[in-house]
């Protein structure tokens, strides 16, 4: 009996004291949080992450270009109009539900965070002064690029500057002018952090010109035209950038991340990785792509007689496509844009396409100048940025007497020439809707524009149901 | 495994010195003198002699087993000695010795409740003892409905447990909820197998070779799991060999499986007569350049009629066969069996094999024992997505989602009879669809292959040293192996494109090392029983993955990675990690018995979790039961139609540990690409999970009280149960804004759930020795309720189609309740828009009506409500049977009343999308001004008025009522003259013969579906009733024969 309790005793009570040690489990092959961002490597790793959120590939769902150009006057929806979404935009029936915003916000949210968590962690890490410091730089640049994408279509937005937990998400929104506020004062900082242009394998990181271009294009938003001109003053500075001579070269896979490029979104084709899906949207039905974006007649009649630039924007019967002759049919208003597009031959996949989107050209930059100096008042300045991009244009045609020199001083013709101007060089390079809202010209240009709602899009319901703070845009 | 190697080592010295001092000193006292010699036989009711059954001198370790014709011999010491004749699921026989020198005995069968023996946690127990709420079900109910899985087994046995299929796809997995949701993440109970844990795959074991399955429903039964136990546990116990005749068991059975409740779709005609009608209302409130042309009706004439559905659904075979056999002396017994079984899907493609052999065994002396249960099996399914979730792009696997929408004037073939892969070869969107996959094709061109292999028993050791204690020690083992292989072959530049092979291979390791102790006394009139163990658990998981795309050749003997075009990097990934988890834990239990009037038992678990931080680890679940068996009692002797009556009431605390396996740290997701720089594609970090460190055990504590009743000696059994489960401290991701980036929500301990409920068994069995008959309803409710939520933020789910969440679960409703708009009816004219809420600029007559919730005149995010639940007001099954003379009919009924569901897939099954989906013949009967007496909203290829937002429109009551099977055999025993045979039955059997239900969908049996989390990271059990459009239960006829020899 006794040695039986005694077996007993042994075989349940002290079985496990020496297992309790098996307890202890660590993650396996996942890098926790905690023990992550130590190194250089670390910090590299993680801004490169902070980068991913800009490309219109596959997994984003980026859908800027349809708030840009079918909400705009350019595009309508066209191919089968399978995307119900994207004929929303069009007729302004869109809704908090409308999955395309949802999307949206999101990317521009993960951008943001990546952001937050480098700069929140970076000061830790010992590595040299300098790649901290451009990493730090490029932190700042992009997040306030996220910030300025999410203002244009949301107006005002929660602002958050940290890697919130997740219990101190749920914040009100802040205004749209403290976002922009945000934004000047992190891209000043990026701007001084930043070099001035970038090599080999680093090509295609913020500069320092990006960072100012930024803070142009806001300035340029909140109607500081002063402030606008002193950033692209502080540009020109930089001797960096010319206009290439070739308007294409900006639109070519052998020819991009040119001089013209401030602020370049980088893509390549990789099996649905990192490259751009615009290839296929906006790619006609009849050559093998979803027929998106179909450019308007309305737009094709903006341009001046013979100006080269709409055939390298918009393709149009019998032109040479891709391989192909594009014909009427391609597309349901006869006409298909041409950006952002390439031939198969050159991809393994149609929506892995490897044309960058360039956010900001040196030609945009020269636009801004011109617009600030025409508002505020001193047209004779504004000619000569004017005709810099116009004459690259006129360069391109034989044709004698194409986009003749404007010399116009009175505000009224120059406002119409510069916005026309954008219009034409900038085509389809999504900027479209948010001129016509910043203009305060969209009610009269497109057709179901409200005012008073249809400036900001309505903050995606899903968003609104996970944090109550928000409040949803007025009249949505 | 180094604490295994570390203690088995020390403690087998320790072992062995005790067992053979013991054993000496006990085989002394048995050679004592015996005087009286006992001989006789062992029958049945009909006469047949019983084999093995156990012959016991009472209050002694002497007995013996009756033989191949039942005969024994047992030498007594005197007299006065009393034989106990004792077979399990038979009535034990006392008789004193007295004279006789041969006592012959005839065994009747067990029908009283009380006396069943039942497994309960470590141990075996009778019901008599038992104070807490356990359903038991065995061998017998179970083995003649023809089921191809365990779980399948429990549809409709025994209440409070509901068991819910997926899909209709062999080899599928099956939801089983005990007393309804507890939490917000798992659900699942723990099943433990032969005494080893297993949280899967539960269809790989086999039906045949079960025993009993025993469910522990209440805190104080499952308690003895703690932090394990929180939803249930359900023991299985498989089949030894029993002391005396060797005997076999040969069962085949082959059947049809037919597919039911298919929907009628548009026809080519009405397809274009639709389309039509949408495309000219939808143009009326289009800008003239974006509007589309309509389609000359007589084109029907010269476009192909395809009904899709038929064209991916038929008839499938299914055939299952098995041999057993077992065989046993005194201190060995052996049990060893086969089974196989192979069931196509009606969907096509889908097959499911399945192998296993088992070999249970024991052998030693009347000391020590050493015994065995091992069972390897094999599994291999060929899987086509089953299930319509996921509308949007990424699910292109889904083979049954495109035959469902797939365009009826899409024939799949061109003029020369080649194949079209995608309705984008032909143009016309609008009328094909926009690059919808061919779903023959589709299927064609995926090979997905799941196979498991799996050993899975355990070795024991039990000494019986004193009288009265048992010790016991278990080493078990969960290996599994599971190979995953998904090759898509190019279908179109969106679809499988390019060519690819993904495989994966998963190996899993559970180990878990249990001893325990038990003594049992009687004394006078009081009984106590008591238990002490440990146990440890270490489980590793390790994945392997590999892919390549691009290959030469596509044919089967080319479906391997070196296969492919691996010329560039970029076409090859790999990928490898692992897991691990462990669980170290200390149990005790005692139970006393008075008289067999009064029980009390008591038991504490404590449990360490390696998924919890170093503060958090340890949680102690302790329990209580008691019992009071009235009908022993003197007053009640008297009334005689009361057989049984017994009051039990029993509380328990019990844990969930199920929460992923490193919940505690902030996990970071590594070498993905990212973006480009300088032409190269770089590999970027970003965080995964922000992990909380400080989470601790959910635990529930359930309190519960039943009444077992037997009335006129055990005929009507009555078991009524109610309960009270508090789920507090309940872990749950819950959702964060998507203004937090990328990051999957932590777990946080954050709310408390209420499942209160009533639970009644019924079983009235009665007949003569030719006619037998028995009745055994169950009925059970189960009302869920959430108490509280941390900050009283509801937690959103269902993420459907984009358009907002579907499910809100917030405090004083039930999980997962459905949050939408309210339909009031159709617009019938402009002036009842003009005076109602406004809803949107273009909202015309046939659109739908929506309630204003908060009556502020527009209808607006704000006007939700919630609209219902999947949970069912009661589920309950019943089973009929009779015997008559050599025939045997059984009937069993399950059903689920008052749950809602939300029929996702009635955006497509009612609706007109831009694309050339197609829809129910149902939407012929949509509004139009001519027929307004509907509730089909008009057709429209756009939706303004937002028709489709998630509303009651779609909500459906999801009551059913199945007959689950009929089945009639025959023993053609006597016929045949078969004398050497025990039994040899032929039978057949019909499941899902019939569905009584209101619901559109093709099955209400749905459950959860993972896909509407929209990688949240949430569980599913957050949004439980959602149907994408399955594939549904098949009806199945089965032929079979069983022969026992």
């Amino acid at each position: 009996m006794k040695s039986a309790m005694r077996l007993t005793i042994i075989l349940v009570f002290f079985q496990l004291l020496s297992c309790e040690g098996i307890l202890d489990k660590e993650p396996i092959a996942i890098l926790d949080a905690g023990s992550f961002f130590q190194t250089e490597n670390d910090a590299v790793q993680s801004i490169n992450a902070a980068y991913n959120p800009l490309l219109f590939n596959n997994a984003n769902n980026n859908f800027l270009w349809a708030f840009a150009e079918v909400t705009g006057d350019a595009a309508i929806p066209g191919g089968d109009g399978s995307r119900p979404g994207i004929v929303e935009m069009e007729t302004f029936s869109y809704t908090p539900r409308t999955e395309e915003l949802n999307s949206y916000w999101k990317l521009q949210f993960k951008g943001i965070t990546q952001c937050n968590l480098v700069l929140d962690n970076i000061v830790k890490v010992n590595m040299p002064e300098s790649t901290k410091n451009q990493i730090i730089g490029e932190a700042l640049f992009l997040r306030s690029y996220y910030y300025f994408l999410l203002t244009q279509v949301f107006g005002d937005v929660p602002l958050y500057l940290k890697v919130t937990p997740p219990d101190q998400l749920k914040i009100k929104k802040s205004s749209k002018e403290d976002i922009y506020k945000q934004i000047l004062s992190d891209c000043d900082k990026a701007a001084n952090l930043l070099p001035i242009t970038h090599n080999g394998s680093n090509t295609g990181r913020a500069t320092k010109g990006a960072a100012m271009a930024v803070a142009a294009k806001v300035s340029l938003y909140t109607k500081d035209y002063t402030k606008v001109l002193e950033y692209t003053s502080k540009i020109k500075a930089l001797n960096t950038y010319k206009l290439v001579k070739d308007y294409r070269e900006n639109f070519m896979k052998l020819t991009q991340n040119n001089t013209e490029s401030v602020w370049e979104i980088q893509h390549t084709n990789l099996e649905l990785g990192v490259g751009n899906f615009i290839n296929q949207w906006w790619a006609s039905i009849k050559f093998l792509g979803y027929g998106f974006a179909e450019v308007t007649p309305l737009y094709v009649s903006v341009f001046e007689p013979n100006d080269p630039r709409l055939k390298f924007t918009v393709a149009m019967n019998n032109d040479p496509y891709f391989g192909l002759i594009y014909k009427n049919s391609f597309s349901s208003t006869t006409y298909s844009p041409r950006k952002f597009l390439q031939s198969n031959a050159e991809l393994t996949q149609k929506a892995d396409g490897d044309i960058n989107y360039p956010a900001i050209r040196y030609a945009e930059v020269l636009l801004w100048e011109a617009e600030a100096l025409i508002e505020l008042g001193r047209m004779q300045e504004a000619l000569a940025p004017l005709e810099t991009v116009r004459a690259r244009a006129r360069a391109q045609t034989a044709v004698p007497g194409t986009l003749p020199v404007i010399t116009s001083t009175n505000q009224a013709t120059l406002r119409q020439a510069v916005r026309r101007e954008r219009q034409t060089e900038l085509g389809f390079e999504l900027h479209r809707f948010f001129d016509l809202v910043r203009w305060a010209i969209a009610a009269e240009s497109l057709p179901g524009f409200q005012k008073g709602k249809h400036e900001v899009f309505p903050i995606p319901q899903t968003e609104i149901d996970l944090n109550p703070s928000l409040l949803q845009n007025p009249n949505y | 495994m180094r604490f295994f190697n570390d203690f088995t080592s020390e403690a087998k010295s320790n072992t062995i010195k005790y067992s053979f001092t013991s054993i000496f000193i006990m085989l002394s006292f048995l050679i004592t003198a015996q005087s009286i010699t006992v001989k006789g036989i062992a029958k049945e009711i009909d006469g047949k002699p019983m084999i093995g059954v156990e012959v016991i001198e009472k209050n002694t370790d002497n007995g013996t087993v009756t033989d191949l014709e039942g005969r024994y011999s047992l030498k007594v010491k005197s007299n006065s000695s009393i034989l106990l004749f004792n077979y399990l699921g038979y009535k034990v026989i006392e008789i004193s010795v007295g004279t006789q020198s041969m006592i012959d005995v005839t065994m009747e069968e067990e029908s009283k409740l009380m006396d069943d023996i039942i497994i309960t946690g470590y141990r075996k127990e009778t019901r008599t003892d038992v104070s807490s709420a356990i359903s038991s079900i065995k061998t017998k109910d179970v083995e003649k409905l023809v089921v191809s899985g365990i779980e399948q087994a429990l549809q409709g046995q025994a209440p409070g447990i509901s068991v819910t299929q997926v899909t209709g796809s062999p080899g599928d997995d099956m939801a089983v909820r005990i007393r309804g949701a507890g939490t917000l993440g798992n659900n699942n109970p723990l099943f433990i197998v032969d005494g080893v844990p297993t949280s899967g795959n539960i269809n790989m074991f086999s039906v045949n070779d079960i025993e009993f399955i025993e469910v522990l429903k209440d805190g104080a039964s499952a308690a003895i799991y703690g932090s394990r136990a929180s939803n249930g546990v359900i023991l299985i116990t498989t089949k030894r060999g029993k002391a005396g005749k060797t005997s076999f068991s040969f069962n085949s059975s082959t059947g049809v499986q037919t597919p039911v409740r298919l929907p009628e779709l548009l026809n080519a005609r009405d397809f274009l007569l639709i389309r039509n009608e949408a495309i000219t209302n939808a143009n009326k409130l289009r800008n003239p350049a974006n509007q589309i042309s309509t389609y000359n009706p007589a084109i029907a004439d010269t476009l192909p009629d395809v009904n899709w559905l038929d064209r991916v659904f038929s008839n499938a075979p299914i055939r299952q066969f098995s041999i057993s056999a077992m065989s046993g002396t005194d201190n060995s017994n052996v049990y060893v069996s086969a089974d196989y079984q192979d069931q196509d899907g009606i969907f096509r493609g889908q097959n499911f094999k399945k192998y296993q052999v088992r070999i249970n065994g024991e052998t030693g002396n009347k000391w020590l024992k050493l015994g065995n249960n091992l069972s390897f099996g094999h599994t291999s399914r060929k899987v086509i997505g089953s299930s319509g979730d996921g509308f949007g792009p990424g699910n292109e696997l889904s083979a049954v989602r495109f035959a469902l929408i797939a365009s009826p004037v899409f024939s799949g073939k061109n003029k020369d009879g080649s194949d079209i892969n995608v309705t984008s070869e032909l143009g016309d969107p609008v009328l094909y669809g926009d690059g919808n996959a061919n779903p023959l094709v589709l299927i064609d061109h995926t090979d997905w292959q799941i196979n498991r292999s799996r050993i899975f028993g355990n070795v024991y050791a039990e000494l019986n040293l004193v009288k009265g204690l048992k010790v016991r020690t278990t080493l078990g083992g969960d290996f599994s192996f599971e190979k995953d292989k998904l090759f898509k072959e190019y279908l179109s530049d969106a679809i499988y494109n390019p060519t690819s092979l993904n495989e994966g291979r998963v190996f899993n390791q559970n180990l878990i090392w249990n001893s325990t102790a038990t003594y049992d006394k009687k004394f006078g009139k009081h009984k106590i029983s008591s238990l002490l163990g440990t146990e440890a658990i270490q489980n590793r998981t390790d994945y392997l993955g590999a892919s390549a795309n691009n290959f030469r050749r596509t044919d089967p003997l080319f479906r391997y990675l070196n296969a492919s075009v691996a010329d560039d990097i970029k076409n090859v990934g790999v990928s490898g990690i692992a897991t691990e988890w462990s669980l170290v834990s200390y149990f005790g239990l005692a139970s006393y018995n008075y008289n067999n009037k009064y029980l009390l038992s008591v038991a504490v678990r404590k449990d360490g979790s390696s998924r919890f931080g170093k503060d958090n680890r340890w949680g102690v679940f302790p329990s209580i039961s008691a019992g009071w068996i009235v009908s022993n009692e003197a007053f009640l002797k008297g009334i005689d139609f009361i057989s049984e009556l017994k009051i039990r009431g029993s509380w328990g605390k019990l844990g969930n540990q199920e929460i992923g396996v490193y919940p505690y740290s902030s996990l970071v997701n590594t070498g993905e690409r990212v973006y480009t720089f300088g032409d190269k594609i770089v590999t970027g970090a970003s965080i995964l999970e922000t992990g909380n460190s400080g989470i601790r055990w959910e635990s529930s504590t359930q309190a519960n009280i039943g009444f077992d009743l037997g009335f006129w000696e055990d005929k009507l059994t009555v078991v009524v149960d109610f309960f009270k489960k508090i789920s507090d401290d309940v872990l749950v991701r819950v959702p964060i804004p998507q203004s937090g980036g990328s990051q999957r929500p932590p777990f946080v301990n954050a709310a408390s759930i209420e499942n209160r409920g009533m639970e009644v068994a019924l079983a009235y069995r009665n007949g003569s020795k030719n006619f037998s008959y028995n009745f055994t309803p169950n009925f059970s409710i189960v009302k869920n309720n959430v108490l509280s939520i941390a900050g009283s933020e509801p937690i959103l789910g269902g993420f459907g189609l984009s358009d907002g969440p579907l499910t809100k679960t917030e405090q004083g409703r039930p999980i997962g309740s459905f949050f939408l708009w309210d339909m009031e009816g159709i617009f019938q004219s402009q002036e009842e828009i003009a005076a109602s809420p406004f809803q949107s600029k273009d909202t015309r007559p046939g659109d739908i009506k929506f309630r204003d919730i908060n009556n502020d005149k527009v209808i607006d995010d704000k006007d939700r409500f919630h609209a219902g639940n999947p949970f069912p007001d009661f589920i309950y099954g019943m089973q009929l049977g009779f015997n008559w003379k050599e025939l045997d009919f059984s009937l069993l009924i399950q059903g689920v009343q008052g749950n809602d569901i939300y029929f996702l897939y009635g955006n497509f099954a009612y609706e007109t999308q831009s694309r050339g989906f197609n829809s129910y013949a149902d939407i012929l009967n949509r509004w139009t001004p001519e027929n307004t007496n509907t509730l089909i909203p008009k057709v429209s290829i756009d939706d303004r008025n937002g028709n489709r937002r998630p509303s009651t429109r779609f909500l459906y009551d999801g009551s059913y009522m199945r007959i689950r099977n009929i089945s009639l055999g025959y023993d053609l025993k006597k016929l045949l003259r078969l004398d050497q045979v025990m039994a040899f039955r032929v039978y057949l059997t019909v499941q899902n013969a019939l569905t009584f239900t209101k619901y559109p969908g093709l099955d209400p049996e749905i459950q959860a579906n993972a896909n509407d989390t929209r990688g949240l990271g949430l569980s599913s059990d957050l949004a439980v009733g959602i149907d994408w459009g399955t594939v549904p239960s098949p009806r199945t006829f089965v032929a079979g024969i069983k022969v026992d020899f």
